[in-house]
């Protein structure tokens, strides 16, 4: 019987051995919980106990870090300096772009936060521009902040190559530009490129990463122009004003030739014949007549004509020149450069 | 030689463009009035004519002919006689407004008694002026050199006085009128005698109208 009773124990130790209640994630995300509850019942120890207890257990990343957070927070509530920016610097370390919101936190905890950024190497806020230029006349932007002094190095990778884009010494916030160029001069292929940024110093060693999306596009041409902006080609026939002048001729040179011929008859011969005279005389006063009363004959414009042939030489060099810059954009490349969603950092 | 020329003047016409070479061809219709040593004998007729004119960048050539029924008008004279008028000018366009001038005229009246016949080479200058919508009207005058005459004597002075009117009414349509006085201060020397003036003048107008090619 007590073999029996005993055999039964042991048959429900072993049973419940694994049925034993362990804090699972749903537990632990409890105990986190439970962490922040006790943080803003302003119960910084047992904040401060209940985190690191959470942080002894399986956490997601996103978890880890707002434990270490609370970790920090807790231990500056408690004026434990130093083990505040430990936790801080496990934060920042965790989530290289971590920042505290300036408003809701108080300023002693996020100098401690800066003391603890001050203190680790880390690569912040990588940005990289949206960009679209032409390759070899324009570059794209890289931002970003090295927490601590290192050497810099900042690279574009893809499949099968690698180039460097920059380097440098420091600390502190940078702009850097790549061209997207190849060494040969070359627009860098098209497709995904990763672009990298390396911070070393003495055995540490942190990378950040931005995938950006590289594709071509023509250049756009420029269309020809068929007209010079704000200048007009002008008339190139004019209408001189309605005057008297062709009566005025007919009648001048019709007097002249009939002075002339009195002037010039001989007087011996007897009075100059008139029926001559008077029928040409009279053809050329009415023709002068019609002419005046007429609207008067258009007559070419010298001065527009030299004008509007001007104009034509301007827009045939300027149409040329549009000529020459598009044959020289036809063999141009235009590059958008696109940043996938999310940098990755790694140390 | 001549025909070599005329060859040569062909061919350059015809290698230049359209527009620098223009040649008018047309009737025309002539009135004249003639006299000659004095008041008494007079003359006047009309006849038919034609005319034709070629040009070819500034320069232009021009011919005339007429063909004149000349009737005695009051005087002595008492039968008329029929005359054929040829003229020709040779112009070219200096400026705008001038043109320079040379050429012949000739009349020949089939009745030697009754009129004189004489030629002669006239040199001038010519003055021309647009209206507006293709009319012109010009005036001109020429020293008719080296004047001769069937009955003999010569002509130291003798001018001809110009007035023309042309009206384009198409590029190949032209209507004109002109007219034309000539003085001619003939002298003789009757018999080897002393030199007498038998001086003529003759006074002609002329309506025509010319198809442009």
């Amino acid at each position: 019987m007590r073999s029996v009773l005993g055999r039964s124990l042991l048959l429900m130790l072993v049973c419940w051995g694994p049925l034993a209640p362990r804090p699972g994630a749903a537990q632990t995300r409890t105990m986190l919980r439970q962490a922040q509850d006790a943080y803003d019942a302003l119960d910084f120890s047992r904040a401060a106990v209940l985190a690191r207890r959470a942080l002894t257990e399986r956490l997601s990343a996103a978890d880890q870090t707002r434990a270490y957070e609370l970790l920090g927070f807790s231990y500056s509530a408690i004026d434990s300096q130093i083990k505040a920016v430990d936790a801080f610097k496990q934060t920042i370390l965790l989530d290289p772009d971590h920042q505290l919101d300036a408003n809701k936190v108080s300023p002693k905890i996020t100098s401690l936060f800066y003391s603890a950024l001050g203190q680790v190497l880390v690569v912040r806020q990588l940005r990289v521009d949206s960009a679209k230029f032409v390759s070899g006349q324009g570059a794209v932007a890289i931002r970003f902040t090295v927490t601590s002094p290192a050497r810099i190095r900042v690279r574009a990778v893809n499949a099968n190559t690698s180039l460097a884009v920059d380097s440098a010494v420091g600390t502190g916030q940078y702009t850097v530009r790549w061209p997207a160029q190849l060494p040969s001069g070359g627009p860098v292929g098209a497709g995904t490129w990763l672009l990298i940024v390396d911070a070393t110093a003495a055995q540490t060693t942190f990378s950040a990463s931005q995938a950006v999306n590289v594709s071509y596009g023509a250049v756009d041409t420029l269309p020809h122009l068929t007209s010079l902006p704000g200048y007009q080609e002008l008339p190139e026939i004019e209408y001189p004003p309605q005057s008297w002048r062709p009566l005025g001729l007919s009648f001048l040179l019709a007097s002249g030739a009939a002075v002339g011929a009195y002037a010039l008859n001989n007087g011996s011969l007897g009075s100059p014949p008139t029926r001559e005279l008077a029928v040409a005389a009279s053809a050329a006063l009415i023709t002068g007549l019609i002419m005046t009363l007429r609207k008067p004959a258009p007559r070419p414009a010298e001065a527009n004509i030299r004008y509007n042939r001007l104009l034509h030489e301007q827009l045939s060099g300027r149409n040329a020149e549009i000529a020459t810059e598009n044959a020289r954009r036809r063999q141009q490349v235009m590059l958008a450069i696109v940043p996938q969603r999310r940098e990755t950092a790694t140390r | 030689m001549r025909h070599a020329s005329v060859l040569v003047l062909l061919a350059v016409s015809w290698a230049a463009p359209a527009g620098a070479q223009h040649a008018s061809i047309g009737p025309a219709f002539v009135f004249a009035d003639y006299r000659e040593v004095s008041p008494d004998l007079r003359y006047e007729g009309v006849g038919p004519g034609v005319i034709a004119h070629f040009s070819f960048h500034s320069v232009s050539l021009e011919g005339g002919a007429a063909w004149l029924a000349m009737s005695p008008h009051g005087g002595l004279a008492t039968s008329g006689f029929q005359a054929v008028q040829l003229d020709g000018w040779l112009r070219w366009k200096a400026t705008d407004y001038l043109s320079l001038e040379a050429g012949l005229t000739h009349q020949a009246p089939d009745d030697e008694f009754a009129a004189q016949s004489f030629g002669a080479v006239r040199i001038g200058a010519l003055t021309q002026h647009a209206l507006g919508h293709g009319a012109t009207i010009a005036l001109r005058g020429d020293y008719l050199g080296g004047a001769h005459f069937s009955g003999g004597g010569e002509a130291p002075l003798a001018i001809e006085l110009g007035l023309m009117v042309n009206w384009a009414f198409s590029s190949h349509v032209t209507a004109l009128v002109d007219y034309a006085f000539q003085r001619l201060d003939r002298t003789t020397h009757p018999g080897g005698g002393p030199e007498t003036d038998a001086p003529l003048e003759q006074s002609r107008g002329r309506m025509g109208l010319v198809i442009g090619f």
